[in-house]
């Protein structure tokens, strides 16, 4: 383990701990997106923004997912102590982290992208600090992320969906 | 009016990052690299944002006006994808010498084929009239110090890359990044050979 994974895992506050615990489990975790997403339905109010920004996070998901089996890296906390029970499956990339910056990359160019790397930068902190990645993982999720954002708007392009309004093309 | 973008200060300022990139991971390990990539990461992509609402950063628009491409689909995306390449090589590469093979392979042998086809390249390569076959050789042979990092392994998957870079990336509307496809060449390759 890298001296920057063991400095954040090693830290303890019982708030952020109490955070990580809850953005941990997959129910709050999709309990969150989903107010992200009626975060975004309600602030930007494009609807190709929303089904772009969802299809996004879906794909980011699956891709993290299938890495994750092609990678078949073990966790952080298999050799090392972590703040929760270690999950069976493999960690690189984070799902979490791939999901909540492909959410980040799909508001690129509107209002909400900078309250949403925030919302990134966080959960993939929580990850780090309570042992169940490595900062590998987690920037491995970022690149993910980065690919899914082009990919769906390569997809869109090819199936010739309108895109959202102020779309970022890279 | 806007000075036209330096293509040779650009590959230099390529090559430059890119050594000390690859620097970084000789002497201070993998978690550093990491350490230091993921922050340029999201600065770069906080970059590409505030482009695209116009906003004015110093320093930066005068880096950009000198270096990004002309005709990059947005201002800041090519730093971008070059930065992602290299993210994503060091996340998923585990052994060291193939990620030092793979950083030097899209540093150095994308930076010199660009400067060596703009400067010197007179024959065109049959399938892709962008590209020359002056510009592909200093790819590889530019990337043979590859060879005393990762051996024969490490001189096979430059050759796979000149090939990758090479190939056209512009499909229509759709343009892939070079240095995006050449990461993934070398993940691949790499990966496969364990």
């Amino acid at each position: 383990m890298d001296i920057f994974t063991s400095s954040i895992s090693g830290l303890s506050f019982f708030p952020l701990t109490m955070l990580s615990i809850l953005i941990n489990d997959a129910f709050f975790f999709t309990l969150l997106m989903l107010c992200a997403f009626l975060l975004v339905h309600s602030r930007i109010n494009d609807r190709r923004r929303l089904l772009f920004s969802i299809f996004v996070v879906l794909l980011s998901t699956f891709a993290a997912i299938s890495a994750k089996e092609a990678a078949k890296e073990p966790r952080v906390c298999l050799l090392f102590a972590s703040k929760i029970p270690c999950p069976q499956d493999f960690a690189l990339p984070s799902t979490h982290a791939a999901a909540s910056f492909a959410l980040a990359l799909s508001l690129l160019g509107t209002s909400l992208f900078f309250p949403a790397l925030f919302f990134a930068l966080v959960v993939s902190f929580s990850r780090i600090y309570i042992g169940v990645h490595s900062i590998g993982d987690v920037s491995g999720g970022l690149a993910i992320a980065l690919i899914a954002y082009y990919s769906a708007l390569v997809l869109w392009h090819a199936f010739s969906i309108k895109k959202p309004e102020n779309t970022v093309a890279l | 009016m806007k000075p036209p973008a330096n293509e040779t200060m650009r590959q230099l300022y390529h090559i430059f990052i890119g050594l000390c990139f690859i620097t970084t991971l000789l002497l201070f390990g993998k978690g550093m690299l990491l350490f230091l990539l993921m922050p340029c990461a999201l600065f770069v992509l906080c970059i590409v944002h505030l482009k695209h609402l116009h906003a004015r950063i110093p320093i930066v628009d005068d880096l950009l006006l000198r270096m990004e491409r002309t005709d990059a689909p947005s201002q800041g995306a090519g730093s971008l994808w070059y930065v992602c390449g290299m993210l994503l090589l060091a996340s998923f590469l585990q052994n060291d010498a193939a990620l030092a093979c793979s950083l030097f392979i899209l540093a150095i042998g994308d930076g010199v084929s660009t400067l060596v086809g703009k400067h010197f390249g007179k024959h065109p390569i049959p399938y892709n009239k962008k590209k020359t076959m002056e510009g592909s050789l200093a790819f590889f042979l530019s990337c043979t110090p590859v060879f005393f990092l990762g051996g024969l392994p490490a001189l096979l998957v430059a050759a796979a890359c000149t090939v990758v870079e090479s190939l056209p990336h512009d499909f229509g509307k759709i343009r892939l990044d070079d240095n995006l496809t050449i990461s993934l060449a070398c993940l691949l390759l790499f990966g496969a050979m364990g």
